[in-house]
């Protein structure tokens, strides 16, 4: 544990009598203390700190993260123009890489001063543009770095600057530079953004891998051997952000993997068959507008799978007819162990079709239906609430209307088409126990929703309904439900009419459920 | 009695005692928590209240960490409300993120004082919040700026200056 000066030292520097606070308070602070200070701050501001005196310096050179990304403020933002404005964007660029390259340089070219030890650094973060000469120096950056330094967390981000006249060769991440064992098996994560792959199968103690931005020319069999990186080896989080390929088709079959955490983000795969991942627990599968949507997933043997995300958006300028969806194409044969999953299907237009599902999902506890478009059906989780028989709780985040006009009209004009449900009179709930519904605003299809959900669970014991809140996202497989209080609050006469609203029907009448607006 | 909700006092560097929560301090301080289970047998037959030492912390530090220890992990503040849904004011990450905020909108002197004794007391929350305050502190100012803030005196010679200059380069 860190020493502690128990009284406030009363030494003054006759250098600085003058000073605002006269003493060194901050200095007083042990070692250990300024470098959890450090810590917090960026590594520019942190890497400045040095020269303000001998023992920062000695700090300094301690400092576990490194990030080196581009200037952003000599950085042009990325604008697609012509001649003039072009010839501007490229010149910025060129001086944050030049500035950027001088200062990789200065860092590595330093002299061993007076007996100072070696630079020491855990991570390292390494974010430019591609450049015609300044890849040597990146090379050394990294060679440096991982077999002299010490870094276990390599990131590696290559951006797309302005177009080029001649297309420049992409970045090659330097394998051939990093010794065999030693210090390729340092590395315990890298994150390789825009760069040509090197053969990954060689990094053995690798744990997480992140893959970002790799190029339409990639063949599906570098994605494959990511996870055949031999048997027992120590991978265990892969994520693949916005990554192409040759195939549409993402097919990941790896008896031996040990891989727990698999993330697709923005990839332009539209079909991904789990075939065989024995490990896997955590699975998140995520599309933003700017992607094409993975409209077909499939789950073979993958017995270990617990937590899924499935983050889908069909918006009109990717599809411009949006194609329906049976939940059956992205939840059919989901395994039994998943208990825990998040959906947050949105687009103008509901494009899941109310078809049952085929695949019973035994394992289904909680269940968050995240962002429901005011234009779709709010009832359409009929479908996962009927197929999962263990479900015990389940939370309903209705997005807000634009222009927040979500109280006025309740009319159903502007709500999209209805669902029609076929009757179910047999079917009744047995496990649920929760529902909570944010973005509540008393629609009568709200209403109507909720009044089916207490008639059919017959374990059902709390309604939480909430106005205004948001639902949290704890990673992407937790959440929570973060409640905004404004000064609009439900009166008892709400409460009264709500709640005898949804627990009471012609024939049926539930009055232990308790009902809570906030 | 035994249900009673118990205090301890905690007595600062000068003299001055503050009355807190058992329950509350224990789960905000690893330190504390310590002190209170190594008096705990010879205590569980007096009803005396315990008087604890904190021979490091003065009165008016000791009495903002209270503060902020009873805003944080006092769960009795939050009874009345469905569990598992934090409530906060509109526009806020966290509930008590305003609070926060104006928690560590103090002076040099005070803020050290308070990374000192979260790091004596061993209150995590506290200790992250006071670092990254102090670091919050030095972003934005220039070498010149820092070193008159907190009082630092320039310990280099000429061309070490240049030297190191050139060594971080990447800062500049």
């Amino acid at each position: 544990m860190a020493r502690l000066k128990s009284a406030p030292r009363r030494r003054r520097s006759p250098l600085r009598p003058d000073a605002a606070g006269g003493e060194d308070r901050l200095s007083s602070l042990p070692d250990a203390l300024l470098r959890r200070v450090l810590s917090c701050l960026d590594t520019r501001t942190a890497l400045s700190t040095a020269v303000l005196s001998r023992r920062w310096a000695r700090l300094v050179r301690d400092l576990p993260t490194l990030r080196r990304a581009l200037d952003r403020r000599r950085r042009a933002r990325d604008i697609d123009g012509k001649g003039k404005l072009l010839r501007y964007i490229k010149r910025c660029d060129r001086r944050a890489m030049r500035a950027f390259l001088d200062g990789v340089a200065g860092i590595l070219d330093a002299p061993p001063s007076g007996g100072a030890r070696r630079r020491r650094a855990n991570a390292l973060y390494l974010e430019f543009f591609r450049t015609y000469d300044g890849a040597g120096i990146i090379d050394r950056m990294i060679e440096t770095a991982v077999g002299e330094w010490g870094v276990q967390h390599l990131d590696v981000v290559v951006l797309r600057s302005a177009p080029r006249d001649p297309p420049l060769p992409a970045y090659v991440f330097p394998d051939h530079l990093l010794d065999d064992e030693r210090h390729r098996s340092r590395l315990r994560s890298l994150t390789l953004g825009h760069c040509v792959l090197p053969p990954l199968h060689r990094y053995a103690a690798l744990q997480r891998l992140v893959l970002q931005d790799t190029p339409a020319s990639t063949p599906m069999h570098a994605y494959d051997a990511v996870f055949h990186g031999g048997c027992g080896a120590a991978l265990r989080v892969v994520h693949l952000l916005c990554c192409r390929g040759a195939s549409d088709v993402l097919e990941i079959d790896a008896p031996c993997s040990g891989v727990e955490e698999l993330v697709v983000d923005s990839c332009s795969f539209r079909a991904i068959e789990l075939r065989e991942l024995p490990e896997l627990r955590h699975f998140a599968c995520l599309g933003d507008e700017t992607a094409p949507v993975v409209v077909e997933l499939s789950f073979g043997t993958v017995p270990r799978l617990t937590h899924v995300n499935l983050t889908l958006t069909f918006s009109a300028s990717t599809s411009p007819a949006t194609p329906h969806r049976v939940l059956d194409s992205l939840l059919g044969g989901a395994p039994a162990s998943m208990s825990r999953l998040a959906v947050r299907f949105t687009g103008p237009k509901r494009w899941i079709l109310p078809r049952p599902l085929d695949t019973t999902l035994l394992g289904l506890r909680e269940l968050l239906v995240a962002d429901v478009p005011p234009t779709w059906d709010i009832s359409w989780p009929r479908l996962l609430l009927e197929a999962s028989p263990a479900l015990e709780t389940l939370h309903i985040h209705v997005a807000a209307g634009d222009g927040g006009s979500c109280s006025s009209s309740p009319a159903d004009e502007h709500q999209g088409g209805p669902i029609y449900w076929q009757p179910r009179r047999k079917f009744r709930h047995q496990q649920l126990r929760e529902v909570c519904m944010v973005g509540f605003a008393n629609t009568p299809r709200q209403t109507r929703f909720l009044r089916y959900l207490v008639r059919v669970c017959k374990a059902l014991e709390r309604v939480v309904l909430v106005r205004e809140g948001r639902v949290e996202e704890d990673g992407l497989w937790g959440w929570k439900t973060v409640v905004e209080q404004r000064d609009r609050p439900w009166t008892l006469a709400d409460w009264i009419s709500v709640s005898a609203e949804i627990k009471h029907g012609r024939r049926w009448s539930k009055p232990h459920v308790e009902v809570t607006l906030v | 009695m035994a249900s009673e909700k118990k205090v301890v006092f905690l007595r600062s560097s000068d003299g001055e005692a503050f009355e807190v929560s058992e329950e509350v301090i224990s789960a905000a301080s690893v330190t504390i928590k310590g002190m209170i289970d190594e008096e705990s047998p010879s205590r569980a037959d007096t009803a005396a209240t315990t008087t604890l030492a904190i021979p490091n912390v003065t009165a008016a530090t000791l009495s903002r960490v209270l503060h902020y220890v009873n805003k944080h992990f006092d769960a009795a503040a939050v009874v009345g409300r469905p569990d598992d849904y934090i409530f906060c004011a509109p526009g806020d990450e966290h509930p008590l993120a305003r609070f926060d905020d104006d928690f560590v909108d103090v002076d040099n002197d005070t803020l050290i004082d308070l990374v000192h004794a979260a790091e004596y007391l061993h209150i995590k929350k506290l200790f992250d919040l006071t670092c990254k305050a102090v670091a919050d502190k030095l972003k934005g100012r220039t070498i010149d700026q820092i070193r008159e803030t907190f009082g630092i005196v320039n310990d280099y010679t000429v061309e070490e200056e240049v030297e190191v200059y050139r060594e971080n380069s990447w800062a500049f």
